[in-house]
């Protein structure tokens, strides 16, 4: 194999950093790959508040959030506390992988006692009134979007890879697209453009509260802002816990109960 | 290169934190501090729903102010839930003289839950409702209708919590439960004049006062463990399939009329819950934006009134028969665009030909349907909803209406109508066309 001169890799040293993308070895996907790398845990749990502003109107919505890992893919239960009318109420989603895989979901409803499949298509639709629509709420997996590298560019004084996602599925979807400026240290994003069907930038979420917490690299904080319609929704992580051991019962229709 | 790619993470500090210079005036510090699950919790609501006949205002169905109390207890392992609530009706007082229906306060549900990874328990009184349809459902037989309010919306029915042994087991990816009910509860008949009572009750009731036929006491079987009812459900779920096989050995929760002769010569009826089995299946599954549900009961060997009408009816029998009961249910829901829900149901139920005919329409079949969608930056959920017996036993439609107002707040009009023969399951509640607004304060 033949040598590379020195000169030449300095040479090539001074143009990566100067490059409007460096490491030009990586490319949009890749990045999605190390974001989806981040959380290395086998199963969590979170406590999730919500604080929505619309116009003046204060709403709050607190609710529980575990989640466990079954290889590529994920089971997750969310209980609501608050507001008091949905006081109970549980979700319960088993996601795969597979983007051709339809996710598995069910609903408790507490007054009736009542346990009921539901499919994936109030995806668009806004998440308990908030600026979040459900699919923001849900995991994104890698092979959900095509990806294209745009440029580094600073967002509040961090350096991050500017990657614009395109779902595969754009009948799933409120977006046209989604432009993310992803953490260059810690792979965590910083926000995220939101861009409706006719292209246009609409809504934009910024993130925050980054902790280390058993050695993952987690946000606790999302802002969510909707200018059209006068709106921010502000969700704050609390009590996260990492690789606690689960119970895979925890996340079967058993457990669908008060 | 990888050192290329790391070097950012060196050149940039982790304390960068574009939230936390933001001034957000959302979170405060009262939500921050107070704690999300907690050991005793008390919630509830007061609601004032009234429902007005469109066609007699100076009668209205209902004028009830309600407070609602539930509590939750424990955490982990072991829990207990309480319901009460607190009635006061004064629409009643045009139908009867009892207090009881103008002030009513009753104990909803009370129920201790015993929760293991593999195996839970719950004891006490409690809704249980079982199936995967909407409104229509073949095996939800443990929880009786709510004589007082039997009309949930115009697709749905109300029904009363019970007393109840529950164990579910977790087998694998095999659920099985199994219920037990000490002491059977059924249908309770309507007061007589109020504004659910049934045409066919009714008519015996005004035969019986005027001493054209007796109309015996009811025979319910309410002793305590004499006569228990059980049933079992096995599910799980199998390549995005929701399936369960179910049995119920239990009685009916309304009563056939016995038919006999005084030696007067007057017909005497004895209304009587007899006992039976069922047995079901149901499915669901999810297709991307759509769901579809079905449900299958056979229940063998229920009794029958013969149709008196008919030349071979004897007056030497009972007067009943013994036929086999076939109970079907299909549906889809699906939302299109963004929070436009559209629920469509068919559903029918088959009684095994014979010789003898009978009082009751051998084939029924109908859908239930729904169309709602979201408004006003979602705060307002409005759509229309319904039953259509394609078998010539009525129609109920309704338009609804909710309105959020903050988190506490919920205004929820509508307009509901029953349309058919006089003598129809829902054609016999056409007086009952009302106007109704719901105001709910939930705290």
């Amino acid at each position: 194999m033949k040598k590379i001169p020195i000169f030449l890799l300095v040479l090539m040293s001074v143009f990566a950093v100067s490059l409007p993308i460096d490491a030009g070895q990586l490319n949009g996907r890749d990045i999605a790959i190390k974001m989806d790398a981040v959380d290395t845990s086998l199963d969590g749990k979170r406590t999730a508040i919500m604080v929505i502003n619309r116009k003046g109107q204060k709403l709050v919505r607190k609710m529980e959030r575990y989640n466990k890992k079954y290889g590529p893919d994920e089971r997750s239960l969310i209980q609501f506390i608050e507001p008091p009318d949905v006081r109970g109420i549980m979700y319960l989603t088993w996601s795969y992988e597979d983007i051709e895989r339809d996710d598995d979901m069910w609903v408790f409803l507490p007054a009736e006692s009542l346990v009921r499949r539901i499919s994936g298509g109030g995806k668009k639709g806004s998440f308990m009134r908030s600026d979040f629509a459900n699919e923001d709420i849900e995991k994104r997996e890698v092979e959900d979007d095509e990806y294209r590298l745009l440029r580094s560019e600073d967002f509040s004084g961090v350096d991050c890879y500017m990657v614009e996602r395109v779902s595969k599925k754009q009948k799933d979807t409120n977006y046209s697209k989604r432009v993310v400026w992803v953490r260059k240290d810690i792979w965590l994003p910083m926000k995220v453009e939101y861009y409706n069907k006719r292209g246009k930038h609409f809504k934009t979420a910024i993130y925050g509260g980054f902790k280390e917490i058993k050695g993952i690299w987690t946000l606790t904080k999302i802002m969510t802002e909707t200018p059209r319609i006068g709106s921010k929704t502000l969700m704050q992580y609390d009590n996260v816990g990492y690789n606690i051991g689960l119970s895979d019962a925890l996340f079967e229709q058993s457990n669908l109960k008060r | 290169m990888l050192f290329f790619i790391f070097l950012p993470s060196i050149s940039y500090p982790l304390e960068k934190d574009p939230l936390e210079e933001m001034d957000l005036d959302l979170l405060t510090e009262d939500i921050l501090s107070e704690d999300t699950v907690k050991f005793l919790s008390l919630g509830g609501y007061l609601e004032s729903r009234n429902q007005v006949r469109v066609k007699d205002v100076d009668e209205p169905i209902s004028l009830r102010q309600r407070l609602w109390l539930d509590c939750y207890l424990g955490q982990d392992w072991i829990r207990g839930f309480a319901s009460a609530y607190f009635d006061y009706d004064p629409a009643a007082r045009d139908w009867t003289d009892d207090t009881n229906e103008l002030y009513y306060l009753e104990l909803n549900e009370a129920y201790l839950t015993i929760d293991t990874e593999r195996m839970d328990f719950i004891f006490g009184k409690k809704m249980m409702r079982w199936g995967t349809g909407d409104g229509i459902n073949p095996m939800d037989l443990i929880n009786p209708r709510d004589y007082r309010d039997p009309i949930a919306s115009a697709r749905a029915d109300a029904r009363l919590p019970i007393l109840l042994a529950n164990g579910i087991f977790l087998l694998g990816p095999v659920i099985m439960e199994g219920v037990l009910i000490p002491k059977p509860e059924v249908n309770k008949f309507s007061l007589p004049n109020s504004p659910w009572e049934p045409e066919g009750l009714r008519e015996l009731r005004k035969m019986a006062e005027s001493g054209e036929i007796v109309l015996a006491p009811k025979e319910e079987p309410d002793d305590w463990f004499k006569n228990p009812e059980f049933a079992f459900r096995v599910s799980t779920v199998w390549k995005g399939f929701d399936l369960a096989l179910l049995y119920y050995n239990g009685y009916t929760d309304d009563p056939v009329f016995y038919r006999n002769y005084l030696p007067d010569g007057r017909m005497q009826l004895t209304p009587k819950y007899t006992h039976y089995q069922a047995y079901g299946f149901n499915f669901a599954k999810g297709f991307e934006r759509a769901t579809i549900r079905g449900e299958l009961a056979v229940k063998p060997g229920l009794l029958f009134s013969i149709d008196s009408n008919d030349p071979s009816y004897k007056e030497d029998s009972d007067g009943l028969v013994s036929r086999d009961l076939y109970q079907g249910v299909i549906g889809i829901d699906r939302t299109f665009f963004t929070n436009l829900y559209v629920n469509l149901q068919f559903f029918t139920n088959v009684i095994e030909d014979g010789q003898e005919p009978l009082a009751a329409r051998r084939k029924t079949h109908g859908i239930t349907f729904e169309i709602s969608d979201k408004f006003l930056d979602d705060d307002l959920t409005a759509g229309f909803r319904g039953m259509y017996f394609t078998s010539n036993d009525g129609t109920a439609c309704e338009i609804f209406a909710e309105y959020k107002i903050g988190d506490n707040w919920e205004i929820a009009p509508g307009y509901m109508l029953f349309n058919g023969p006089e003598d129809s399951r829902l054609g016999q509640f056409d007086n009952n066309d009302m106007v109704y607004l719901r105001l709910r304060y939930s705290f």
